[in-house]
């Protein structure tokens, strides 16, 4: 009987095997393609890492694709998945990134709210314990020309890798004018305000671009009215405002921290656009349009005055970078006032708790720090037998020494530029670089900057970068930034396109108040003299 | 045919069972294999079917999206058309407006909204002049400025739907990816066209969307008029052949066409349309896709009826082995050579012959069954069953049920020339519903003899009666006599001998009624004590093995039997418990004769008319008794011999104790008493006292020694205690012993 049982359960189980293998139902089953095998886990194997990137609104860089990551990958076998975002959509998509809970490996470049996400809600990951490790290349230069200043937070943690480059520029938004059309129409470069309108005035009316169109010029441009390089927002600088997107805050000189808005030359300056507005010398899309429209309306030669970052190796061509000038800004009676950057370490990359290979990934940064990838990242290739030829080579003196820039920003194509990791102390950066001609023109027009007293004498950037609030401060100043840069926005969009009366200029004092602006500056009044206090 | 009759059975139940697995396979096998094709068939299409609802479904939701999208932005309150020239705050509020659709899981990658009346395009990012969209920014590789700025400008309130182009603009996300671009109209309030929203999709969105599916050779395809808008191609299967198929409307409705391509593949076809727009949803797969899955199927059900095939013959073999196995048994119990060509024929013939036999011997039975009945009446009268049960077992084979309370025997007289009067008596037997039993024929006595059983007494009592009237009415001589009712069946001898004692009182007690052997006075209550003491002191003699002593209580029997005077019955009742304790004795020892069983015959005993005649047989058989004894003595243990021997010779001392003789011997007194019993019967010490008895007996018959030294020669020293052993013994004082041998009472034979 026992036998029988047997027998009949190993019938049953060659049925029920045989079953599964050849039931006539057996049809793959509809399941989705993985994207990948996500490799991780001991060393040798290689790994792969989620990466939200932050991408230049102007440059089309292929990230996943790019020579540079490519050999990265070779050497550190770490491969990057990553996902570029565009800088006028960064704000946006980032907040929703955290908000989503889907967070990536790192965050590389762009703003990153490291109170916010690093100190309070402890997404982004405390590097304190790796970096000696990790980062031979990158963490002896934390100590040089006190590189490391902007980048401990309010907990005095380090929440990420900074990006520096060190090479004694003091502002963003530097003005140009088409000194071709100046010498078209026989003009000067225009020094005060008044000179400016009579110049624009005169591009208005003429056919300044000698196109034969005498309406197709545009006399004075901006994109994107807040951006820092050709936003209008530079243009309060000829008014005695240093007016930036970043911080709605600047400090006197008797360093007292002041609402800009509540500045002598604010109002003047709107009436100013309102003007230029009405008399069309101002592109009214100047507000709306992005840097790739203006980019093109540049390259069009159909733009006289502006600000900008530089002209060498930019959006714009070198044809019609040749037209333009740097000048001083033009001033108003109240002074110019350009707002000062500071050579702080920004945000260079971070790492979000969701990482499960942190030594894997902090030695792929590193990598990117050692000085001949890092120049490599920025100038092109330094030796033979990258896609491109040799962009650099190292000189007589034994420093880097760019050869050739690739036309209509080639590089991108191959290397990530401003958009990696790059860390280079003044003394460091002058050690090993010989500085190429955009540097040398930034440099150049730093020092005309300088020289001609235009900065503002206490940087912005202290209260942008440097002060540290404690989190509730910091809450409510974020709080607080959102609602007067929105309010910002508004007026002074408002203004330009309607001009400001009596009326709309007290209910502007009024809203401001409503909206928060002495309790904003007295946050970051109290953050200031804290931070004077200790250093 | 033939050649299957003379396999062995084992081939036979393989081949049987084979044949039965075979055709169920076969059948299985062409039904399962006719309905794969089509089930395959309807699984393929019910799975493209499938597939292409659920791209359906997915396409239309995510149109919806966009049609809502340009719904909401119709109803905005910052969507009244406008000139950015005249008015830069609207363009700021529509630029903020528009970048509040900007979520990580939005389907397209630009949306752009242009109003009839305006030059601009507007975008979360960037407000951007039409001229420049057109020729500048964004640049279509198969549609020129123009034909991108009229779709732009279309004012004609329907839904534009542009094939994948590459496209090239610094403004996407990605600068040179084909995109898939739809145009949706703006109305104000739902009725004025006031301008487009155009939706900028990656290829990459849609081929996300085909591609979640399993990998078959299978393209698909959306259609939208005449255009592909999409498809993922992984067959060389020309464009317009489906298309062309597409615009041929089917007069039926089946879910899928077949397609013939010239170079004469077929395909199959299925098209879905789509409820929003006037899109076609298409796949085409490979029709031999179908053919294949179905013969893949076929090879898999081919395979697995292949491994279950592998159970089934373990299965088959080893029901065969034990079908098997029971009809070997059988050929070899009814002497068939288990290797014999055909198995079952040689059991058939087999059973055949042993019913023949079997016939046969009932046969033969059947004649012989008087002769066994009067076997079994005489067995049983004269207990020579060992058992009840052995009785009853034999009886019940001759289909005597014997197995009853009560039994008794009668005696009947024969009459002459009464025919078979044993038929008329048996039948008269069955007659009685409680009685069974059988009978046999005295020739010699001219009587018959039967045995009865029943249940209850009056059943025998009744048939008893029966037969007296039978009797009379043959001869009103005869008589019938009938024993005691019993129920110990060791008791039949004792039966027959009251039915015979009965029998022979038929002269005093005349024949009109049944002669019961109840109604004859008795004397067998007043003479059991003494059958029991006289036995006991008998078996004692024989113990002692002493022919003299034998023959001394032979003669005591005699002269007792001849002295008191008992009935006939009663004289053949003590002589029936000697010879039978004298017979078991004998029969105890191994290699004796059966022969020797004639020395008790009952019906010999009740053919005795008077006590001498049995003297004899009684003495012959005590010899043959003792001469076995004495072969069994020699063989006996010399210790005990030599025991015996000492005591013989030394029974007279009164110091004589078992534990001095087992002393001397080196045995222990206990051992010593158990070996001596277990060799001759009895223990020393009863040996040691009949010697010392039939020494006194000698010395009272023969001499005229005072009681006193009679008592010490034979070894006591105290006469009270001599006296009181004597008495026991001889059921009498040695005085009284003396003077009844002196008297001629008792005879003492030196």
């Amino acid at each position: 009987m026992k036998k029988t049982i047997v027998l009949l359960l190993l019938v049953s189980m060659v049925l029920l095997t045989a079953c599964d293998v050849a039931g006539p139902n057996n049809q793959p089953t509809n399941a989705p393609d993985a994207t990948g095998p996500t490799t991780s886990g001991p060393s040798g194997e290689k790994v792969t890492l989620k990466a939200f990137q932050w991408a230049l609104g102007n440059q089309q860089t292929d990230f996943n694709n790019l020579w540079f990551y490519e050999e990265l990958e070779k050497k550190t076998n770490v491969h990057v998945e990553f996902e570029p975002v565009k800088e006028d959509d960064w704000d946006t998509k980032i907040n929703l990134m955290f908000a989503s809970g889907n967070w990536p490996d790192l965050i590389i470049r762009g703003q990153v709210d490291i109170e916010e996400y690093g100190v309070t809600q402890g997404i982004i990951l405390p590097l304190d314990d790796y970096l000696e490790e990790y980062m031979p290349n990158y963490y002896p230069r934390l100590s040089m020309n006190n590189s490391n200043a902007s980048i401990p937070a309010s907990d005095g943690k380090t929440y990420f890798i900074g990006n520096l480059t060190a090479q004694n520029i003091n502002h963003d938004g530097n003005h140009y004018i088409n000194k071709a059309w100046l010498d078209n129409l026989g003009l000067e470069i225009p020094t005060t305000i008044d000179e400016l309108t009579n110049v624009l005035k005169a591009f208005r009316d003429n056919d300044a671009n000698g196109n034969g169109d005498p309406n197709d010029e545009i006399p004075f441009i901006g994109a994107d009215l807040i951006h820092q390089t050709q936003g209008l927002y530079n243009h309060f600088a000829n008014f005695g405002v240093p007016l930036v997107r970043w911080v709605y805050a600047c400090i006197d000189d008797d360093q007292n921290v002041v609402f800009p808005g509540y500045l002598p030359g604010f109002r003047d300056a709107l009436e100013w656009f309102n003007m230029c507005y009405e008399e069309k010398l101002l592109d009214p899309e100047s507000i709306t349009m992005d840097s790739n429209v203006w980019g093109t309306k540049m390259n069009a030669d159909l733009c006289g005055y502006t600000t900008y970052l530089r002209l060498i190796n930019t959006a714009l061509t070198p044809e019609i970078a040749e037209n333009y000038v740097s000048i001083i800004p033009p001033a108003s009676k109240y002074g110019v006032k350009v707002p000062r950057i500071l050579e702080v370490a920004e945000f260079g990359a971070a790492l979000t708790v969701a990482n499960k290979h942190i030594p894997e990934t902090l030695k792929w940064l590193d990598a990117q720090f050692e000085t001949e990838t890092m120049m490599t990242a920025v100038n092109g290739p330094v030796m033979p037998g990258g896609p491109i030829d040799q962009c650099m080579k190292l000189n007589d003196q034994g420093k880097y020494e760019v050869l050739y820039i690739p036309e209509n920003n080639g590089l991108y194509q191959y290397v990530p530029v401003t958009q990696g990791q790059f860390f280079a102390p003044g003394d460091y950066y002058f050690d090993i670089y010989q500085m190429p001609p955009h540097r040398v023109e930034r440099y150049n027009s730093s020092k005309d900057y300088e020289a001609a007293g235009v900065l503002e004498k206490y940087s912005f950037d202290y209260l942008n970068r440097l002060v540290k609030m404690n989190n509730e401060d910091s809450l409510e100043k974020t709080r607080l930034f959102n609602e007067i840069e929105k309010f910002m926005k508004e007026s002074i969009t408002n203004f330009i396109t309607n001009g400001v009366t009596d009326a709309s200029w007290q209910n502007f004092l009024d809203t401001s108040k409503e909206v928060g602006v002495d309790k904003y500056i007295e946050l970051y009044q109290k953050a200031y003299d804290n931070y004077l206090a200790n250093n | 045919m033939k050649k299957f009759k003379f396999l062995s059975i084992f081939s036979r139940y393989i081949i049987s069972y084979a044949a039965v697995m075979a055709i169920l396979y076969i059948g299985v096998g062409i039904y399962v294999s006719k309905s794969y094709h089509s089930a395959i068939q309807t699984s393929i299409v019910e799975e493209n079917t499938n597939r292409l609802s659920s791209l359906r479904m997915q396409h239309e939701q995510k149109l919806s999206l966009l049609l809502r999208i340009a719904n909401q932005l119709s109803l905005s309150p910052y969507i009244s058309p406008f000139k950015l020239a005249d008015n830069p705050m609207k363009a700021y509020q529509l630029k903020q407006q528009l970048a509040s659709y900007n979520s990580a899981d939005v389907f397209f990658d630009q949306m752009y909204v242009i109003f009839h009346s305006d030059d601009y395009l507007y975008s979360s990012s960037t407000t951007v002049p039409l001229d420049l969209f057109t020729n500048k920014l964004m640049t279509y590789e198969q549609l020129s400025p123009e034909d991108l700025r009229s779709l732009l400008r279309k004012k004609d309130d329907k839904i534009a739907i542009l094939q994948n182009y590459n496209v090239q603009s610094v403004l996407n996300t990605n600068p040179n990816k084909n995109m898939i671009t739809v145009i949706i109209p703006l109305r104000l309030d739902g009725r004025f066209s006031i301008g487009n929203v155009l939706f900028q999709i990656q290829d990459d969105s849609y081929q996300k969307m085909f591609s979640d599916e399993i990998h078959q050779s299978r393209n698909m395809y959306i259609f939208c008029g005449d255009s592909i808008i999409s498809a993922i191609k992984r067959i060389d299967v020309p464009d317009e052949v489906i298309l062309n198929s597409i615009k041929e409307k089917e007069p039926e409705e089946k879910p899928f066409r077949e397609l013939i391509i010239d170079d004469g593949t077929r395909y199959l076809l299925f098209i879905q349309q789509g409820s929003v727009l006037d899109l076609n949803y298409v796949s085409v797969i490979p029709e031999e896709t179908v053919q294949m899955q179905a013969a893949r199927s076929r090879l898999a059900f081919a395979l697995f009826m292949l491994l279950l095939s592998i159970p089934c013959s373990l299965l088959i073999i080893y029901f065969t082995r034990k079908h098997v196995k029971p009809i070997k048994e059988l050929q070899q119990s009814i002497g068939v050579p288990t290797n014999s060509g055909d198995g079952f024929l040689a059991i058939r013939k087999g059973i055949e012959s042993l019913i023949g036999q079997n016939k046969a011997l009932h046969t033969r039975l059947d004649e012989s069954k008087p002769a066994f009945k009067a076997a079994f009446v005489k067995k049983f009268v004269k207990c020579r069953f060992l058992t009840r049960e052995s009785a009853v077992n034999f009886a019940s084979g001759l289909g005597i049920n014997i197995d009853r309370t009560y039994f008794c025997v009668s005696l009947i007289a024969a009459v002459n020339n009464a025919g078979n009067m044993l038929e008329r008596f048996n039948a008269l037997i069955s007659e009685e519903a409680d009685v069974d039993g059988c009978g046999m024929e005295i020739v010699e006595q001219e009587q018959y003899l039967f045995v009865l059983f029943a249940d209850k007494r009056e059943g025998l009592v009744s048939w008893a009666n029966a037969a007296q009237q039978l009797l009379s009415s043959l001869d009103k001589e005869a008589v019938i006599a009938v024993s005691n009712i019993h129920v110990d069946y060791s008791e039949a001898s004792r039966a027959y001998l009251e039915a015979s004692t009965a029998y022979d009182n038929r002269f005093v007690m005349g024949n009109e009624d049944v002669l019961w052997f109840s109604d004859i006075a008795s004397t067998a209550k007043d003479m059991e004590p003494f059958t029991r003491g006289y036995l006991e002191s008998f078996r004692k003699a024989l113990h002692a093995g002493n022919a003299r002593t034998l023959n001394d209580r032979i003669n005591d029997l005699f002269q007792i039997l001849r002295d008191k005077k008992f009935s006939l019955f009663a004289f053949r009742i003590i002589y029936k418990e000697i010879i039978s304790m004298l017979l078991n004795k004998y029969l105890s020892y191994d290699g004796v004769s059966i022969d020797m069983l004639h020395y008790y015959d009952t019906f010999e005993l009740s053919r005795c008319r008077q006590v001498g005649d049995l003297v004899e047989t009684l003495r012959q058989l005590c010899n043959d008794i003792l001469i076995i004894e004495e072969q069994n003595a020699c063989e006996c243990s010399s210790v005990i011999r030599q025991v015996i021997d000492y005591i013989r010779e030394n029974f007279t001392d009164p110091d004589l104790s078992m534990g001095a003789v087992a002393e001397k011997y080196g045995l222990s007194a206990s051992r010593l008493s158990l070996e001596y019993k277990e060799v001759t019967g009895i223990y020393p010490s009863e040996y040691l006292l009949l010697l010392r008895l039939e020494k006194a007996k000698q010395l009272l018959a023969n001499t005229t020694m005072p009681v006193k030294d009679v008592c010490t020669a034979v070894g006591y020293y105290d006469s009270s205690g001599f006296i009181r052993r004597f008495k026991k013994h001889m059921a009498m004082t040695p005085a009284q012993y003396r003077t009844a041998v002196k008297n001629g009472k008792i005879q003492y034979d030196t």
